[in-house]
């Protein structure tokens, strides 16, 4: 910690003692409540100690490269962390090829453990042996106690439950049904073999770049009853198989498996029809905050609401598959499958128009407000810097209330729906006008949160209504605001004309809070690339030319158009040579600038058109550029880095990245020692 | 194991302190979720290390020594297995010590090499580890294991009290401490030479940058400047932040990328108040700076 940063505040929540080792042990495994994970995180923050330990137990949860799993797998980087363990890319050397291993948290040695083992090699064998599109293949199962580990196809891909967040956040209810349909086939060819997956639900569903959709884990949650005991499941969350505790998801449980009755192919139905029901309508079936509740509304009896624009004959097939008694619902999954075939057959959707009076679209709110949180599990980090779009969608929406107008007229559905419809656009419509009520009231109001005022010009900003937007701005008095926020409105009043169609005027606002001297943008802007003559032109123009794509029509294929320019132009030999010869002082430094500030831009655009593979990819290009920027020569490895291998390169960045730092500096002390600067002179 | 419930029960309720009597007395069911412990533990190690009623008096002490905790997560977090290994090790039983090891000890070992250096071997590590979980009494008067209550699973708490013992005891060794390069970095920045005016001006400048920057990083919310301190300062990469806050791995990324971006405009706004220019020498100031903004991240969070 240096001197500077401690006089810096320190502001809200930091603990003051250090965390337990308990809070730690519960990091690492995931069951932090999000306002304890924040509580370690300002006081790691601020802790020196603490800091380190996180940065350490960070590098010691994942493997070092080249740790080998038996004689015959290599791992090679984490995927991801899940209930039964951490599953990571790792390389089959006997077959030379990439699979996906998951290796399964220690199982106590318990009498039953042993049973239910041989129960999953069994199954898992099974499975092996099964060759269907729809259920994920398993290649090996392995290792010795304590540690299990199962060898699988590695998908490029989302599990469906991110899927429905990210890749595609408003999936037509057809190709929901689709998706479920396939994977409802694999679940039925596994039921045929006598293997039941136990825990179906949307996270264990996979959907692959390709389209194909694939069910994975069987059988791993009947692995898990050896792992632990019973607890009692009112007390436990809904929504996860919290470290592999709870036997199933209680969310997807069927009463049986509630009542703690072994699960059989009906069961697997209803995990089934929870699942479809939740990616059809965007919320559960069965509400409830613990397991105990779930269980509840489960054994009730009730079948769910319908509505959400789902055809009703869906709905119905969905409820006999939800049904109590395991023998009211359809006797295969197989008959379900035909059913749901059956009915999307016999009537053609109708979209429902949320017509009339803005009362009907408030008392919409809750139920939108309650999608909204579940189809964004990931809000804050969707956001790229400076586009407002998603930004202002995952704000969570505030409660209306009758006090504040603003509120009230805020609190609506639906700001991430692109104006495509009839109904759309009158939603639209009336909520602009509502905002505008609000506004004029605000006006007699000047006691009013400012920040209230930018949340709403954000959400007009979201639903392309730059009018409104830029009159909320005007209302905000900047020039008294922290640093942040005030940059975040003149940001947003920037994007509002862009919005409005003056790319050239917000261009200019833009330019002023970059720093970078770029009227030039204004006139690249509309010159084709290949007609420039210098490639720091050529980078300028790229890069204006994205902001365009992003504001004003936001095309898919001009945004490909776009990165494949950039690519073209930072492959050539000067840009190489450039970054290999610092000493080429400004003109580089501005190249180097023109490069970082495309790929950024570029990223922003791709990830504002949900394309987030592309925009993450991009956005590590444009984080290696600036960052190799500091060091005389660390440029190379960005250079030749393209998107396939982005980040592979971004792991050994850090490496060159320090190796460079320390050439730099070597070369500083030889510099200041003969007199000669190594850096641009300023002029 | 002979199951004599009342008898465990009993020594339970006996070894509780009357807070946790009261907490236990308003959540009924108590009973079941002690039985159903008790029954996982037994069947996780069939080797007689602690009688049941012994180990119920070991849950009681744990559940009294977890005051803060909520009853019910509790129960639900217990890993009544775990710890039942953990309690036979702090009854020193030779065989469940041995387990330990067999257990742990290549886990153990796997973290220590991480700390290992001159003078500190990983070998001494382990060995101080061990001495601090199973023999050495604590702050709290007792070995560091006792102190594991079975919440969550007894590896990832044993990685956590690893990092954190080597850590300690990399500190204490580390001295004087190593300086970073990255200290050292703006000590490096050449001065313009022949222009004694200019050089007066990023001097001037320098200072106002340097407190605009910590003003920014001050203005940070600290979750945000932690990631980009650990990213930055401790080289994490972004698959070892994702693994660690359970984020996806483009998640990380962009969380990083929005939190820089978001450090540095805060800092332009910051200089150009702080300065008085207009943008336009506000940019060329910064395009004197610029080239260290990335070093000054790292030397400012750091």
């Amino acid at each position: 910690m240096t001197s500077s940063t401690s006089k810096s505040p320190r502001p809200e929540g930091a603990i003051a003692t250090c965390p337990s080792d308990k809070t730690f042990t519960r990091l690492l495994e995931g069951t932090l409540s999000e306002a304890e994970l924040q509580a370690v995180q300002a006081h790691g923050d601020g802790c020196a100690a603490c800091g380190r330990t996180l940065a350490e137990l960070a590098r010691t949860m994942t493997p070092g490269q080249g740790d080998w799993l038996g004689e015959r797998f290599q791992l090679l980087e984490p995927l991801g962390i899940g209930g039964m363990g951490v599953v990571y890319t790792a390389f089959d050397t006997k077959l030379q090829r990439k699979v996906a291993v998951k290796r399964l948290r220690e199982l106590a040695a318990a009498s039953s453990a042993d049973r239910r083992r041989a129960r999953f090699l069994r199954e898992a064998q099974l499975l092996a042996s099964l060759s269907h599109p729809n259920v994920l293949t398993v290649h090996d199962v392995g290792g010795a106690d304590p540690e299990l580990y199962v060898v699988m196809e590695l998908v490029d891909g989302w599990p469906m439950s991110r899927w429905i967040s990210e890749a595609d956040p408003r999936p037509d209810w057809r190709r929901v049904l689709d998706l479920y349909l396939q994977v409802g086939r694999g679940l039925s060819a596994a039921h045929q073999l006598g293997v039941v997956h136990r825990d179906v639900k949307p996270e264990n569903i996979l959907v692959a770049r390709n389209g194909r959709v694939l069910i994975g884990d069987f059988g791993l949650a009947g692995l898990a009853e050896a792992a632990t005991a019973t607890p009692d499941p009112s007390s436990l969350p809904t929504g996860l198989t919290q470290t592999g505790a709870v036997l199933g998801t209680p969310a997807y449980m069927a009463p049986e498996q509630h009542d703690g009755k072994p699960a059989d192919a009906l069961s697997d139905q209803f995990s089934f029809c929870v699942s479809l029901y939740e990616s059809l309508h965007g919320r559960r079936p069965f509400p409830g905050q613990t397991a105990g509740e779930v269980a509840a509304a489960v054994r009730s009896g009730h079948p769910p609401a319908g509505g959400d624009g789902i055809p009703r004959e869906i709905d119905r097939v969905i409820a006999r598959g939800l049904a109590v008694a395991p023998a009211r619902r359809f006797p295969s999954m197989d008959a379900l499958l035909a059913a749901l075939d059956g009915a999307r057959a016999r009537r053609p959707f109708k979209p429902v128009l949320i017509a009339g009076a803005i009362g009907v679209v408030l008392a919409t709110t809750a139920a939108a407000a309650i999608v909204g949180a579940n189809r964004r599990t990931q809000p804050a980090a969707v956001v790229s810097p400076a586009p407002p779009v998603r930004e202002a969608a995952a704000a969570p929406a505030p409660a209306p209330t009758p006090a504040h107008p603003t509120l009230a007229a805020e609190a609506e559905p639906g700001t991430s729906a692109a104006p495509r419809s009839r109904s759309r656009r009158e939603v639209l419509a009336r909520k602009a006008e509502a905002r505008a009520r609000s506004l004029a009231w605000a006006q007699h109001h000047p006691e009013i949160d400012p920040r209230m005022l930018l949340d709403s010009a954000d959400r007009s900003h979201a639903d392309r209504d730059g009018a409104t937007c830029l009159t909320a701005l005007n209302k905000i008095p900047f020039d008294a605001w922290p640093p942040a926020l005030a940059e975040r409105a003149l940001r947003r009043r920037a994007t509002c004309e862009m919005l409005r169609g003056n790319c050239d005027k917000g261009r200019r606002q833009l330019e002023a809070l970059d720093g970078v001297s770029g009227s030039r943008a204004a006139v690249l802007a509309n010159c084709p690339v290949t007609s420039l003559p210098t490639i720091e032109d050529r980078l300028l123009a790229i890069s204006a030319q994205a902001d365009e794509a992003r504001y004003a029509g936001n095309k898919p294929a001009r945004r490909k158009e776009l990165k494949q320019a950039l690519l073209r132009q930072t492959a050539t030999p000067q840009i190489d040579a450039c970054f290999r010869d610092r000493n080429a002082s400004r003109a580089c430094g501005r190249r180097l600038t023109s490069v970082a500030r495309a790929y950024q831009v570029l990223a922003e655009s791709f990830l504002q058109g949900h394309d987030c593979a592309e925009g993450a990819a991009l956005d590590v290009m444009h984080s290696q550029v600036t960052f190799q920027s500091v060091g005389p020569d660390g440029g190379d490895s960005a250079l030749r880095c393209r998107s396939g291998r982005v980040f592979a390169a971004y792991r050994s960045c850090a490496d060159a990245g320090e190796a460079a730092e320390r050439r730099c500096l070597a070369r500083g002390q030889a510099a200041r020692r003969d007199g000669t600067a190594v850096l641009p002179d300023p002029r | 194991m002979i199951a004599n419930v009342e008898g465990a029960r009993a020594s339970f309720w006996a070894g509780l302190g009357s807070a946790r009597r009261n907490d236990l007395a308003r959540a009924p069911g108590w009973e079941a979720h002690l039985d159903a412990a008790l029954d996982e533990a037994a069947r996780a190690w069939r080797s007689d290390w602690i009688s049941r009623d012994d180990f119920a008096a070991d849950l009681a002490a744990r559940l009294n020594d977890d005051d803060e905790e909520d009853v019910a997560r509790w129960w639900s977090h217990l890993r009544p297995g775990d710890l039942y290994l953990a309690c036979a090790c702090v009854r020193g039983v030779a065989s469940a010590l041995d387990r330990f090891e067999r257990l742990h000890g290549a886990e153990i070992a796997r973290i220590a090499q991480r700390f290992d250096r001159p003078g500190l071997p990983a070998d001494d590590l382990i060995q101080l580890l061990r001495a601090k979980l199973f023999t050495t009494p604590g702050p709290e008067g007792r070995p560091r294991i006792a102190t594991y209550t079975g919440q969550g699973f007894l590896q990832n708490w044993l990685r956590v009290t690893a990092t954190r013992t080597f850590i300690d005891c990399c500190r204490t060794h580390d001295e004087p401490p190593e300086v970073p390069i990255r200290n050292e970095l703006v000590a490096v920045l050449p001065e313009p030479k022949g222009d004694p005016e200019l050089a007066l001006l990023k001097r001037e400048h320098m200072t106002h940058f340097k407190a605009s920057f910590a003003e920014a990083v001050g203005a940070l919310n600290s979750a945000d400047r932690l990631l980009l301190k650990q990213h930055l300062v401790e080289r994490l990469t972004i698959d070892q932040l994702g693994a660690l806050y359970h984020l996806h791995r483009a998640s990380a990324a962009r969380r990083i990328a929005k939190a820089r971006d978001a450090l540095l405009l805060a800092t332009r706004i910051a200089l150009a108040r702080r300065l008085g220019v207009p943008p336009e020498r506000l940019a060329s100031v910064l395009e004197l700076v610029a080239s260290r903004l990335e070093a000054s991240i790292e030397r400012l969070l750091g």
